[in-house]
């Protein structure tokens, strides 16, 4: 199996990331629809239908058109038992980015989202890492272009 | 060169040294077609000619001075010794040479021209041994050989050298001498002064009484008046000669020697058997010698003549004699530069031009005018080559030049250039080749389908020059024997003829000036120990600092076409270059082959650093080398300067000058035709974008008046126009009052009777006028006119007629030629508003302006009153009392029809805004000063959740104060830009993301700009510029207030979006970037892709000055390397300067929510940005490096290390602020990324370099070099990308 994909934030619309399938051997990787490569990370672009805001984490959906893919953005990294031994200046500036970030989730607006795909209750899901919210309503279109530029490398058979 | 077949030359008994040497035959050289010097023979041979002559055979060892082009190659050298045997004859017609009188050389089986040093009358007819030479191969005749170096095959039946003695019939000795023959008994012995060239003079032929042309050409001699010549009489000899003599060689035979009594120029001769005969040159008789049967030459001794290897002056009043090295040969031969701004003119098509005179040889001009001409562009020694004036080349030029052919014919060019005074020659010939950067003329007009650039350039040169430059030519003899009283001698000197430029030679100029002033800055900046500001601080922070120079300073014509650039800027260009144009005045039918003469105009440059503004220019003079050869220096260009041309009215003209034909086609179009006018209401955004093909149509919102123009010209009126004016605003209006047929009297009448008669001046494309009368109607609906009926439609302009749209003006008016089947017609009454109406390319139109004579209140002056809500208002206008039309048509209404206008006005003012007119909209009036149309007050919209900005657009006119950098984010995060506009004595802001390549030409502080759809924010007096909005420029102002010129209400130009190609990435190469340049094998990827995480960072002070360190940016990152990923993989990519401040985005505004730095920040508008406060640190730490080697951002902040090289411990806040640049990063958008990929050795250089450890291999990613940095354009990536995927 192809792991070169794995450190890389795969291109994907959203009907692809709900194609992608549990490695059975490697823990937090995903195989492609009828592919060979394995992806951890992914990328997708599209307008945010549903935000829900818990104390933990904001959950939004990204709907691109061809499917809503649920996001999460985790804001407990002052609680998080994860960033205990980290210093508190940075744990605080990482919290700080993430608030900033979920600020600007609104419904309406178009995202650029990046994080770690897993899957939840059965349903992937994309733990966020940077959310980019576009300006260009062109960003989209331009997801979409590159999604198809980038099925060959992915190997992604229609 | 090969072996060539040759026979040894064992069988030559006199020479043992050339044993080796090979002999070649003319065949053979001709044969090979190349140039190749035979001047290696000089080492093999034992010369007994002086040592001098050695240098010829390295060039480099020449002490003369030359800078010759390093283009030149030198010829290519045998290796072996080669001689060629052979006789020199003198010129015959078994030679064809467009030359005529040159040197033939033949060794039995082949004969070509040549040219000798050290010539000898007796080497004519003898058998010679070429030791040492040049060969150049020539269309003409095969092949032109440079004899540099000869001798006798035969000397046994030779006198000695030095003898001085021996006899050269001029004729052949057919009959015994008839020396009982009377009338030839008269000799002249004296210094041959000077020659002419051969020219034909009619005479009757004794037997046959048929009119013959007999060849002939006279020679000067300062003869010695005793009465016979002696021989014994050598050189040296008591004999005063101080008797000016003619002597004409006369007859086919007898004019074959002109190339060797040319060669005897300045020497001693003596001719005997000649014949007086007394001529009549105008009025006065003159004495001449003329040859006969059996004139017999006695050549001189020759002497051994110190030859002078560099530039030698010698001057007898306005002649003199010039020795010099030839730099560079224009104009088939016309034009030869000599020295540093020292040209020879060599017009005169009679002038015998030697093949030899080439690039780099050193050349004697005798007898040559010196004409000094000065100008406002500087200073040049004209060497103007007369009949007197004969030239010698001493010593050949080593370079493979090409020979100089005579085209021999004489056409009505030449003949204009010959009828000059030498400084009007020398700039005609500089125009000339100007033209010659143009290769499409004209063929729209009839007159210009058969003219070639040489009538181009006199009618041209014709319009331009003066009647005191022309002097009346008086032919060869009178010229040559009454020389002194000629016109030649007297010279007007001052020369105020304005250099015609190529624009890249311009521009190159100023780059040049401007690389200087920098230097000096530098220098002085340096010694005084100033704040110095690197280039690159005013790259990104001083766009606007503009200094400007008038064209009267400059002293400078430029010619060339107009168009319009890809990105939406009008531009003058040639074959050279182009150059950004701003006019008030275009003519709408901007033919693309039509050639722009620009004389008045003022040259603006943008982007000067601050400390360039204060020091005064240097004027360098103009050099005319740059005219006849335009290439461009390579200059280090480390200054951003934008060069534009701002024009005056009027000041763009046609070159050619035929107005009779130019008015007469422009009368054609008019005459008796009807138009539609449509108004140009607002463009709408244009389907187009940078980055996609060109293929889709464009539209613009109009109006269609319910108006047709009838003209009403005819012949007869139209011969009215004066046509010696060449200024329109020289133009006399007859301010006729046209009367309306049912008089309409009250302004407030919304409705007019169907016929409006106006006088319509119609501006030709040679910048003069045609008055006519004309009538406005509503001729379709016979009924009153109604304003009111306007209509609203959306004009299609396919891509074949996309140039119209480029030319279309916000708020013009136009009209349209009407057609049985335009699409205005087509169903006219039809149209209705929001219609779409296609254009086709053969549609014309013009633009038209609209005044009205006011008899009583005005004082006689016109209103000039554009159809157009952002034009100036009518009180700027009432100070000119002549208004010059700046539109193609200009309509002169009866005032009464003003009222049907203001209604209409107030329609489109309406209609102009492209929000609906709230509360305010009764209060626009026509007549109001229209710079308050700033109606749109920016609404107080609620703080919105939206995405996008919210706001009313708005249009208003202002003068721009200055263009900031921008300090703050209004809406728009990415605003890079805030342009202060003083509107009605208030201070507006506009922001955007206005970059330094969307600038539009000319735009800036002392700019009057009219601002389109502009967005408010809500704040007061802040807008936004948005992809929809629109400058234009009305006028600029020089900083001092001056208004430069008349307004330019029409420049309107759209604000053009960066193209990719057009974005240059901050090119502050570092040392590492020019490492790598050298790879040029390696393959430039572009990507666009998104950061992951910052792996390295050095961050410097760029000086250790502490004075220095006041000045903004004065840190640099000498290294950085960024985790970057395009979706298929990731990789490493390295890069340096301002790149990397691009991807780690510090020049945006910070964002202070982000992180607290209230401790080392106070609040100042100036501060607000990331590299400010970065700079704060890195001005402490000295250098800080900064290594993270995770790249996801889970692992990012784990294995974090900060060095730095300061004493003092990195601060808390300051490590926090670091690692917030990292986060800053990779929350940026995507970047376009141009990268080549390195190997270890080059990381291993970048970790010597930097001293610094890179350890790549933990990451295991590929290591790349960015090149470019930018932004991507989502659509234009989304274009190509579709493209890519369409094709695949």
């Amino acid at each position: 199996m192809d792991r070169s994909l794995l450190n890389t934030h795969a291109k994907l619309v959203a009907r692809d990331i709900h194609c992608l399938t549990q490695s059975p051997t490697e823990p937090n990787s995903f195989s492609l629809v009828g592919g060979s490569a394995f992806v951890s990370h992914v990328e997708t672009v599209g307008t945010i239908v549903s935000r829900d805001l818990t104390p933990k984490f904001l959950k939004f959906d990204v709907d691109d058109g061809t499917g809503c893919v649920t996001c999460i953005l985790w804001l407990n990294q002052l609680s998080s038992s994860y960033f205990s031994r980290w210093d508190p200046a940075t744990i605080l500036l990482l919290t700080r980015a993430a608030r900033k970030q979920a600020a600007k989730i609104r419904i309406g607006a178009v995202a650029r989202v990046r994080g770690r795909v897993g899957s939840y209750r059965g349903v992937m899901q994309i733990t966020a890492t940077v959310v980019v919210v576009e300006r260009d309503p062109n960003a989209e279109i331009l997801h979409w272009l590159e999604c198809l530029r980038l099925r060959p490398s992915y190997r992604i058979q229609s | 060169m090969a072996e060539p077949r040759s026979r040894r030359r064992g069988e030559s008994k006199n020479s043992q040294k050339m044993e080796n040497a090979i002999i070649l035959t003319i065949k053979e050289l001709v044969h090979k077609g190349r140039a190749v010097t035979g001047a290696s023979s000089l080492f093999s041979s034992a010369a007994s000619h002086s040592s001098s002559e050695s240098s010829s055979k390295n060039p480099n060892s020449r002490p003369g001075s030359f800078d010759s082009d390093l283009s030149c190659k030198f010829l290519a050298p045998l290796n072996h010794p080669a001689v060629i045997v052979g006789t020199i004859a003198l010129p015959s017609k078994t030679l064809i040479c467009p030359n005529r009188y040159c040197f033939r050389f033949s060794d039995g089986d082949m004969t070509i021209c040549c040219d000798i040093l050290k010539f000898e009358i007796r080497a004519i007819g003898s058998k010679i041994c070429v030791l040492s030479w040049n060969f150049l191969p020539m269309k003409h005749c095969g092949g032109f050989l440079e004899i540099i170096k000869w001798k006798f095959v035969d000397t046994g039946n030779l006198l000695s050298r030095c003898s001085g003695i021996g006899s050269f019939p001029l004729l052949p000795s057919l009959f015994p001498s008839q020396n009982d023959d009377r009338k030839s008994r008269y000799s002249v012995h004296g210094v041959l002064e000077s020659i002419s060239p051969v020219s034909v003079v009619s005479c009757m032929d004794g037997e046959s009484r048929d009119s013959v042309n007999l060849p002939g050409f006279l020679v000067h001699v300062m003869a010695c008046e005793c009465k016979s010549y002696s021989q014994n009489a050598a050189v040296g000899c008591s004999h005063a000669f101080e008797k000016s003599v003619f002597v004409y060689f006369c007859g086919l035979v007898v004019t074959s020697w002109h190339p060797a009594i040319r060669k005897l120029v300045g020497r001693n001769v003596a001719l005997s058997g000649l014949k007086k005969k007394m001529i009549y040159v105008r009025g006065d008789s003159l004495l001449v010698f003329v040859t006969t049967e059996s004139s017999v030459l006695h050549p001189p001794c020759i002497s051994k003549k110190q030859i002078v290897l560099k530039t030698v002056v010698d001057r007898r009043g306005n002649c003199g004699s010039y020795l010099g090295f030839v730099k560079g040969v224009y104009l088939k031969g016309k034009l030869v530069e000599m020295d540093e701004d020292v040209w020879l003119l060599l017009t005169d098509q009679i002038l015998n031009r030697s093949h030899s005179i080439r690039t780099d040889s050193l050349i004697c001009i005798r007898n040559v005018h010196f004409v000094n001409t000065k100008s406002s562009w500087g200073e040049v020694l004209i060497l103007g080559a007369c009949f007197k004036t004969s030239i010698t080349v001493e010593f050949f030029s080593p370079f493979e030049t090409s020979c100089l052919v005579d085209s021999c014919r004489q056409n009505s060019f030449s003949r204009f250039i010959e009828s000059l005074s030498f400084p009007a020659r020398f700039w005609a010939l500089l125009v000339r080749s100007c033209f010659q950067k143009f290769n499409g003329i004209p063929s729209e007009k009839e007159i210009l389908r058969s003219c070639q650039k040489d009538e181009l350039t006199k009618m041209y040169a014709e319009s331009q020059i003066p009647s005191f430059m022309f002097q009346p030519r008086g032919g060869i003899i009178t010229e040559f024997c009454m020389h002194e009283s000629c016109g030649c001698n007297s010279e007007a000197h001052d020369c105020n003829l304005k250099l015609v430029m190529p624009i890249s030679s311009f521009v190159q100029h100023y780059k040049v000036m401007l690389n200087e002033l920098l230097s000096q800055i530098n220098k002085n900046s340096s010694a005084n120990n100033c704040l110095c500001h690197s280039s690159s601080t005013w790259k990104r922070d001083n766009h606007t600092n503009t200094k400007t120079l008038g064209s009267d300073d400059i002293g400078v014509i430029l010619l060339g076409k107009l168009k319009i650039s890809s990105s939406g800027r009008l531009q003058l260009h040639d074959r050279t270059s182009s150059i950004d144009v701003l006019t008030p005045d275009l003519l709408s039918d901007r033919n693309a082959h039509r050639i722009f003469e620009v004389s008045e105009y003022n040259l603006i440059m943008e982007g000067l650093p601050e400390s360039m503004l204060h020091m005064p220019f240097l004027h360098n003079s103009f050099r005319c080398r740059n005219v006849v050869n335009p290439t461009p220096l390579a200059i280090e260009n480390t200054l951003t300067v934008r060069f534009s041309l701002s024009l005056g009215t009027g000041s763009c003209k046609h070159v050619y000058g035929h107005h009779s034909l130019d008015w007469r086609h422009d009368l054609n179009e008019f005459k008796g035709k009807m138009f539609h006018l449509f108004t140009h209401k607002f463009p709408m955004l244009k389907n187009g974008h940078p980055g996609m093909p060109d293929c889709t149509s464009v539209f613009v919102e109009a109006i269609v008046l319910p108006l047709e123009l009838i003209c009403s010209v005819t012949e007869e009126d139209a011969a009215a126009p004066d046509f010696e004016e060449h200024d329109t605003s020289q133009e006399i209006r007859p301010h006729k009052r046209c009367k309306t047929k049912n008089g309409l009297q009250r302004e407030r009448a919304l409705s007019v009777p169907h016929e409006i008669s106006c006088q319509m001046t119609i501006r030709c494309a040679s910048s003069h006028c045609l008055v006519s009368a004309a009538t406005l109607s509503n001729l379709k609906e016979k009924k009153s006119v109604n304003m009111l009926n306007a209509k609203r439609v959306l004009l299609e302009f396919i891509p074949e007629c996309s140039n119209y749209y480029q030319a279309l003006q916000i708020g013009g008016c136009y009209l349209m030629k009407h057609g049985t089947d335009d699409s205005f017609c087509a169903g006219r009454s039809g149209i209705s508003n929001n219609d779409k109406i296609s254009f086709r390319p053969e549609t014309r139109l013009w633009s038209v302006e609209f005044s009205f004579d006011e008899e009583l209140t005005h004082d006689g002056s016109v209103d000039v009153y554009p159809l157009v809500s952002s034009q100036p208002s009518l009180v700027e206008k009432q100070h000119v009392s002549s208004p010059q039309p700046c539109s193609d048509v200009s309509l002169l209404l009866p005032y009464d029809a003003k009222g049907l206008f203001s209604v209409f006005l107030k329609n489109l003012e309406e209609l102009n805004k492209p929000f609906a007119a709230g509360k305010n909209n009764n209060n626009i009036s026509c007549c109001t000063h229209l710079e308050t149309i700033m109606q749109a007050e920016p609404s107080q919209v609620p703080p919105s959740n939206s995405l996008f900005p919210e706001g009313n657009l708005a249009s208003f006119r202002g003068d721009v104060v200055a263009v900031d950098a921008v300090t703050s984010s209004v809406v728009d995060v990415s605003s890079s830009y805030c342009i202060n506009v003083l509107v009605n004595h208030q201070i507006v802001k506009i922001f955007g993301p206005l970059r330094r390549h969307s600038y539009l030409t000319g735009f800036g502080p002392g700019a009057s700009a009219t601002f389109y759809r502009i967005l408010g924010t809500g704040e007061d007096n802040r807008f936004v510029l948005t992809s929809a909005s629109f400058i234009k420029i009305n006028s600029r102002k020089a900083p001092d207030g001056r208004q430069l010129e008349k307004p330019a209400q029409q420049a309107a130009l759209c604000l053009p979006k960066v193209t990719p190609q057009e974005y240059v990435p901050c090119m502050l190469a570092g040392p590492a970037c020019n490492s790598f340049s050298g790879n040029k094998d390696n393959q430039q990827i572009k990507s666009a892709c998104k950061v992951l995480s910052v792996y390295l960072l050095i961050l410097q002070t760029r000086s250790d000055d502490p004075s220095e360190n006041e000045c903004r940016n004065n840190f640099d990152i000498p290294l950085a390397g960024f985790v970057v990923d395009d979706g298929s993989s990731v990789y490493l990519c390295w890069t340096s300067g301002e790149r990397a401040f691009t991807i780690l985005r510090l020049h945006e505004a910070f964002p202070e929510e982000d992180i607290d730095v209230a401790q080392w920040t106070k609040r100042d508008s100036t501060r607000e940005t990331t590299v400010y406060h970065l700079e704060q640190i890195v001005r402490v730490h000295k250098r800080i490096v900064m290594k993270c080697s995770g790249s996801q951002i889970d692992t990012l902040f784990r294995d974090i290390t900060v060095a730095v090289t300061s004493d003092q411990l990195l601060a808390k806040s300051e490590d926090t602020f670091l690692k917030w640049l990292i986060l800053n990063a990779i929350s940026g958008p995507l970047w376009e990324v141009a990268a080549s990929s390195m190997d270890m050795k080059m990381i291993a250089h970048l970790e010597r370099e930097q001293c610094v450890e890179i350890d790549t291999s933990r990451l295991n990613l590929q290591n790349v070099w960015g090149n470019e940095v930018c932004q991507v354009d989502p659509l234009v990536r989304a274009w190509s990308l579709l493209q890519g995927l369409l094709n695949s």
